[in-house]
């Protein structure tokens, strides 16, 4: 806990700026799927996918987002990109309320705020040169008529991001995994956005490659300045990379702390859990650990519990955890969880 | 900051250097789809100097040379290679003539059909929900509705002729291109590169026109080819049940028709523009099998590792047996 | 006896695999040696395109068009699967002396077949086993791999199930002739990590309880750390290193291996800076002519032009490099003193 508490004098990490006001603030966002139409005139049957969610993001800072698949952390993703719409809650990029931006202002905000994706595969149009997919948002906001217009421009980029100087005039299908992603990190940066999304970045890499892109979104940062909403599953990248982490589960928030604290002194089961079932790779540490196997599997979004949605794997449940839900308390400074019981 | 060495060569990469004489080297070595190319190439050829090279009118009717059978036969001659009609016009002639029309009007069709289809496949695609809803149903609706009865009720109300028959195919054959077109719009409105693509800001024209559009065409090529056969068959139809092309314009279909009567005579009537027909669709469907293996990336892979297989096996090479089939 | 448990269940010798592809052959293995004995868990660790699940579609005889084995042996207890009339043997080793579990499971059961009859279709196929027997024996294997409510779930059809569940009916499956050997390719990969915990401390178990001998492919260096004895890791087609977990994690002799785990992020550590591989394996198509890693080592010289043989470093431990044991990476420190984790 003295952690925690040292937080509020000074920051973790150099890197991050103290009393700068948010770049992003979610408040209370909740977000419905419309599942299935039961008859071409009826209503939609509704899912819940996000409930609640509260956060925020400052400049030049990395906040982790970890979840189970179906926890809708992908979902928050996009939502905060207005890429699918909010059933309820606000979303303030810079102070400013963009929950129901759309049109033309939101094709705006796309200049500030862009998404790096999971797979380098998929995310790169096969039929486009590296110089037309790079350059075509600079294309699409009017700031260069052609993309051969914007070559030196694309080629700073390409030397940013690290790809070779040659890469301008060849096809996706020309390079490595890694080196998509890259290509994929430099379309997200040609517009000089201020916060990226990046949704599971190294998930789909392969492990010695991993690290070349964790490095490169590392010095990115550093170098722009740039804020991150970092989506992964895997903790241990995201401790790497995070300056806070929040960890969300079947669609609500559970805990959200600063990195150090989160790893080091969490509060919800779930998160013990979490972090327990990570293998660290090395057998005599990870022989030595104690392990939490809860028993049990993630609720599926269709059928939430009520209350507490971890209730149904969480040993120290009680009959107000399937009741009630527990709302979100903040129990230090920088650290918030979602527990009856802590 | 990292640094990169050149790009490893990935097996995508290679076979684009002369892609044309590769893909020439692919057809000769798949002798179906070679077949039907040649077919086919012979069938545009005809359909455009068929005018210049048929030895007789297509319309040129003798009473003097009235049911000649082929060169070949007991009382056949050189001056009618494959025989006369009833009316003693030249069926070499005739078949000649025939593939020009089955060409102008499959192409109108394919066209005409396509491009409808797509724009429908496309807007309801992309635009999905109700707008999606409203116009499947009405393809639906379409396809429920008996094709034949369609183009009798229209053809009776404006009279047969060759335009009227194109329109009313085009009307009776639309729905597949929508169907599919639609089907690949949305699979592919859920590839990350075309959301990357909306999420950099691109509206939504460039989105369709530069990330959709270009996924449609090989699909499209190939089912184009093969409704081409589809088309061919229906104005063969249509043709022999007198709704199609009128006397004095020539179609195998009419031929086939005019024939029948004949059919013990002079079974040379309905044999060769039927034998036309045939053959164009059968050529047709193998250079289109040719062509959807050709441009899907892992059947063409397939292709190639089935026919390298088979000829380690032919070279009966003795290294360590393959473990089972 | 002895001799009987001396001897290696299966081996694995001079292996090579080729592709034909439209670009050239693909020399998916090039030689791989590998050798495991009774009761014992080898870790098969590997990026994609190392040739792991190569080899253990090579075990099972799943090689097929476009892939043919090109040279090289592989023995089950002593004799060949390959050679002579080993073909006609192997099949009715594989399937039921050795078993393989897939990464997804879903490609693997029949959406059609409820799980139970599913289970049942093989111990009749390869045990002989009445209906009615089978019935039971499903039964008895769902409880063994911790499926609750047996008797409910065998009537149940594979999308009913979660994820975590499909994969324990596929151990189900893999263990219902009670099979020597078990390879499990990437088992865990598509779950997440609380599923994955509970799926590994069910190998785990099964392998004490039965006496299985476990081959685990995976590029996950923390599964391999909490299950594994023996640990090959391979790099573009070759073994380049194998060695008792244990040691080779604290002190692996390839640079590769080295690099992997360094460059590994772990829950629990604070490193600044990831060590990144720079580069990307090489192409199959053709493949380098000395060492594999050359291109990507730092401490390549000009012997590394010839290939290394796979040598013994020291007790237990083998490495395919001409400077074996030599720290290679030297940017960063060699491990942070390690940070507590819950």
């Amino acid at each position: 806990m003295s952690a925690a508490l040292s937080m509020t004098t000074a920051p973790a990490t150099p890197g991050l700026a103290t009393a700068a006001d948010p770049i992003l603030s979610v408040r209370g966002l909740s977000v419905e799927y419309e599942a299935s139409r039961p008859g071409f005139w009826s209503k939609p049957t509704r899912v819940q996918a996000l409930r609640d969610i509260s956060f925020d993001i400052r400049p030049g800072e990395t906040l982790g987002l970890v979840g189970e698949s179906g926890s809708g952390k992908t979902t928050i993703g996009r939502a905060v990109l207005r890429r699918i719409d909010t059933s309820d809650g606000r979303i303030l990029f810079k102070g400013q309320d963009i929950t129901n931006v759309r049109g033309e202002a939101l094709r705006k905000l796309r200049r500030h705020m862009q998404l790096v994706f999971q797979d380098p595969y998929a995310s790169l149009n096969p039929r486009m040169r590296v110089l037309d997919i790079v350059a075509e948002p600079l294309i699409v906001h009017g700031i260069v008529r052609s993309a051969e217009e914007a070559r030196d421009q694309i080629g700073e980029l390409l030397r940013l991001t690290g790809l070779p100087r040659d890469a301008h005039d060849r096809f996706p299908h020309a390079f490595s995994g890694g080196q998509r992603q890259r290509i994929g990190i430099a379309r997200a940066l040609a517009l000089k956005p201020e916060f990226i999304v990046a949704d599971e970045p190294v998930s789909a890499l392969d492990v010695s490659v991993r690290a070349q892109v964790v490095n490169l979104l590392q010095d990115l940062q550093k170098e722009l300045g740039l804020a991150y909403l970092f989506i992964a599953h895997d903790l241990s990248v995201v401790r790497h990379i995070s300056h806070r982490v929040a960890i969300l589960h079947s669609g609500r928030l559970v805990e959200i702390a600063d990195r150090d604290t989160l790893y080091e002194n969490p509060l919800h089961p779930y998160t013990e859990a979490l972090l327990s079932a990570v293998p660290v790779p090395h057998p005599r540490t990870q022989r030595a650990r104690k392990r939490l196997i809860y028993k049990g599997d993630i609720p599926d979004v269709a059928h939430w519990p009520t209350g507490c949605h971890f209730h149904a794997r969480c040993p120290h449940a009680t009959e107000r955890c399937s009741l009630q839900v527990p709302p979100l308390v903040r129990k230090a400074p920088d650290h918030q969880v979602a527990c009856w019981h802590r | 900051m990292a640094v990169i060495s050149p790009a490893v060569p990935t097996a995508a990469a290679k076979p684009r250097a002369g892609s044309f004489s590769a893909l020439a080297a692919e057809l000769w070595h798949d002798k179906a789809g070679l077949f039907g190319f040649a077919i086919i190439v012979l069938l545009i050829v005809l359909a455009f100097i068929a005018p210049l090279i048929t030895p007789y009118d297509p319309a040129l009717q003798s009473v003097a040379a009235r049911l000649k059978p082929p060169v070949w036969m007991a009382k056949g001659s050189w001056e009618h290679l494959l025989g006369t009609d009833h009316l003693g016009r030249d069926v070499l002639s005739r078949v000649m003539a025939g593939a020009r029309t089955s060409l102008i009007v499959g192409v109108s069709v394919v066209l005409l059909a396509g491009s409808f289809g797509v724009l429908v496949g496309l807007f309801a695609g992309f635009k999905g929900g109700r707008t999606d809803a409203v116009l499947m149903r009405l393809v639906d609706i379409q396809v429920a509705f008996p094709g034949l009865l369609m183009i009798l009720l229209i053809v009776s109300v404006i009279g047969p002729s060759m335009t009227t028959m194109i329109v009313v195919l085009a009307i009776t054959n639309w729905m597949i291109y929508a169907r599919v077109v639609r089907g690949i719009v949305l699979s592919v409105r859920q590839t990350p590169y075309v959301e990357a693509a909306e999420v950099i800001g691109c509206k939504p024209a460039r989105v369709i026109f530069k990330h959709i559009l270009p996924n449609l065409t090989s699909p499209l090529l190939t089912l184009g080819i093969l409704e081409f056969t589809n088309i061919v068959l229906a104005e063969a139809a249509m043709s022999f049940l007198g709704l199609g092309v009128q006397p004095p314009a020539t179609s195998w279909g009419l031929d086939v028709a005019n024939g029948k009567d004949y059919i013990f005579v002079a079974w040379w009537l309905i044999t060769f523009p039927g034998l036309s027909i045939s053959v164009t669709v059968l050529a047709i469907n193998l250079f289109a099998n040719w062509l959807r293996v050709t441009t899907d990336p892992q059947e063409r892979e397939k292709r190639f590792a089935r026919a390298k297989a088979a000829e380690r096996r032919r070279a009966g090479r003795t290294a360590p047996t393959p473990v089972e089939a | 006896m002895d001799a009987i448990s001396e001897m290696p269940l299966l081996e694995v010798e001079r292996l090579q695999v080729e592709f034909d592809t439209r670009a050239g052959i693909v020399h998916g293995l090039r030689g791989v040696d590998l050798s495991i004995r009774r009761g014992e868990t080898l870790a098969l660790v590997g990026e994609s395109g190392s040739g792991k699940s190569v080899t253990a579609q090579a075990v099972m005889g799943l090689i097929d068009v476009p892939g043919r084995i090109a040279g090289g042996d592989i023995r089950w207890k002593g004799q060949s699967l390959l050679k002579g009339d080993g073909p006609r043997r192997a099949k009715d080793i594989r399937g039921k002396e050795v078993a393989l579990i897939f990464q997804d499971p879903m490609t693997s059961l029949n959406p059609l077949i409820t799980i139970g009859a599913q289970i049942g279709e093989v111990l009749q196929r390869h045990l002989g086993m009445t209906k009615a027997q089978a019935r039971i024996r499903v039964l008895e294997l769902l409880e063994a791999v911790g499926i609750p409510a047996p008797p409910r779930r065998a009537a149940q059809y594979p999308h009913e199930l979660s994820g975590g569940m499909r994969q324990r009916v596929m151990i189900a499956m893999a263990i219902a002739c009670e099979p020597q050997l078990l390879i499990a390719d990437e088992p865990t990969t598509a779950l997440d990590v609380t599923i994955q915990a509970q799926v590994l401390e069910l190998i785990a178990g099964l392998q004490e309880t039965l006496k299985l001998s476990v081959i685990l492919i995976t590029h996950d260096l923390g599964v391999v750390a909490g299950l594994c004895q023996r640990v090959a890791v391979m790099y573009a087609g070759r073994i380049v290193e194998t060695g008792l977990a244990d040691d080779l994690f604290e002190r692996p002799s390839h640079p590769y291996t080295q690099g992997l785990i360094r460059s590994t992020p772990r829950l629990d550590d604070r490193l600044e800076r990831l060590v990144s591989i720079e580069g990307a394996p090489p192409s199959l198509l053709a493949p380098p002519r000395g060492c594999a890693f050359e291109p990507r080592c730092p401490i390549a010289e000009a012997r590394c032009g010839t290939e290394p043989p796979l040598a013994i470093v020291h007790a237990g431990a083998s490495a395919a490099c001409w400077k074996p044991s030599q720290p290679a990476w030297r940017d960063v420190p060699a491990s942070a003193e390690p940070a507590p984790v819950s």
